[in-house]
Parts: C-alpha cells; sequence; structure tokens
C-alpha cells in the first residue's frame, strides 16, 4: 500500500504556531531595535501582539497613537528597526 | 560572476518629485523644496525624502523611504502629501525604480514647535512608501 504524506493546506499552514513563531522572532528583532529610540515614553509605548485573523496570524509592533506617529515622521524608529531585521 | 551594486535611490526620488511638481499645474505644487534635509532657510512648501533602509534579496533593494512634507496650510500640505504620492506611485520606470508600494499615509504630525515662514506656521504631514531599485554590475 502506498503511503501518503500527510500535508497540510496553505491556509492551515498560515494559522500554524510555526509561522507564529517566525513571525514573532521578526517582530522581537523589530521591538529590539526601535527600543533603542532616544524618547523614553516612545520606547515605554512600544508593544508586540500576536493575532490570529481570518485567513492568517499576524504579528505587530507598534507605539502609542500620537508620538508613535511624530517618532516615526521624525527619525523612521520601526522603519528602520524593520530594515535592519530585513522585514 | 561579477558583483551587483545597487543604486542609491535618493537623489533619484528627489529629482522624481521636483520634476513631477513642476509638471503639475495645482496651485499646492508651486515653490516647492524637495531635498534630503530640511533647508537652513524655510520656504512656504518642502519636502525631505528620507532612506529608513531595507532588505536586499541580491538582486534588487526593497527600501523604505519617508516622506515629511510642509506647507504654510493644513489643506495644502494635506494635499501636497497626496500629489506627492501620486507622482511616486508612477515613477517606476525600471531606472532604476522597478517598483513602489505600501504607500502608508498621510497623516497629520502633531508638532510642539512648527516652523515659521512668513509668520505663519507651517503644517506638517508625513507618509511613507517601498521603494524597489534594481542592482547592476560593477
Amino acid at each position: 500500500m502506498a503511503k501518503f504524506r500527510q500535508i497540510r493546506s496553505i491556509a492551515e499552514m498560515l494559522k500554524s504556531p510555526e509561522i507564529e513563531a517566525r513571525l514573532a522572532e521578526i517582530g522581537s528583532r523589530v521591538l529590539t531595535g526601535a527600543q533603542s529610540d532616544s524618547n523614553a515614553t516612545y520606547v515605554a509605548s512600544l508593544r508586540m501582539n500576536a493575532r490570529e485573523g481570518t485567513s492568517r496570524v499576524t504579528v505587530q509592533v507598534g507605539a502609542a497613537p500620537i508620538i508613535g506617529m511624530a517618532v516615526e515622521a521624525k527619525r523612521g524608529t520601526l522603519a528602520r528597526a524593520l530594515g535592519q531585521a530585513g522585514g | 560572476m561579477r558583483g551587483i551594486i545597487f543604486p542609491s535611490t535618493t537623489g533619484v526620488l528627489c529629482s522624481v518629485l521636483r520634476a513631477g511638481l513642476t509638471a503639475s499645474a495645482v496651485a499646492h505644487a508651486i515653490g516647492v523644496t524637495v531635498q534630503p534635509k530640511l533647508p537652513a532657510t524655510k520656504t512656504a512648501r518642502m519636502v525631505t525624502v528620507r532612506d529608513d533602509s531595507g532588505p536586499d534579496d541580491g538582486s534588487q533593494t526593497r527600501r523604505r523611504y519617508g516622506f515629511n512634507v510642509w506647507a504654510d496650510t493644513p489643506v495644502d500640505a494635506e494635499n501636497l502629501a497626496l500629489l506627492c504620492m501620486a507622482i511616486l506611485r508612477d515613477c517606476a520606470d525600471g531606472q532604476p525604480i522597478t517598483v513602489t508600494d505600501s504607500f502608508s499615509g498621510p497623516f497629520d504630525v502633531p508638532t510642539e514647535t512648527p516652523h515659521n515662514v512668513g509668520g505663519k506656521n507651517l503644517t506638517n504631514y508625513f507618509f511613507a512608501c517601498r521603494i524597489t531599485a534594481r542592482g547592476t554590475n560593477f
């Protein structure tokens, strides 16, 4: 009797713990990079959250709205951290 | 096998924006200073182009860019930012920019001490996008 490999669908993989772990690893590098910003209030507001959407798991790194917008416009801290993390 | 060198795209983007704004007929595109950094003498309408870095895949570089836009009225600042975004969306000609995508913004940047030109406080808008450019053999 032929053996069949058990393979998962793409849809299943996009919500898998392995993908979440990989995204969390990249997100942690982005978070660590952004934490080097000189504004302590901004750094204190940085958060990383993982959530499962309808089609895939996502990991978001962000700061509080007003100060986050100001720092991103002034120094591009998160964009640079993402670039350093290879994103 | 020869190595790959990636182009600097900041100057190209400044040129693209200057040409696009000059060609535009709208009033808020007139007299705009476009530079990588703010000029020492501020003008009523300014755009700065900032390279926020990014990875490459060995043949193309994909870098995030941040664009700060200032104008002496909030409406002009937002419209100028939207016009710059439209120009950038349409600028990929392969020489060397191949793709412009992942646009976000524009949004009004909260500023405690705004620049003042001619007695008017300037409004600051910001947007970002990703610029992909091809490398060449060196």
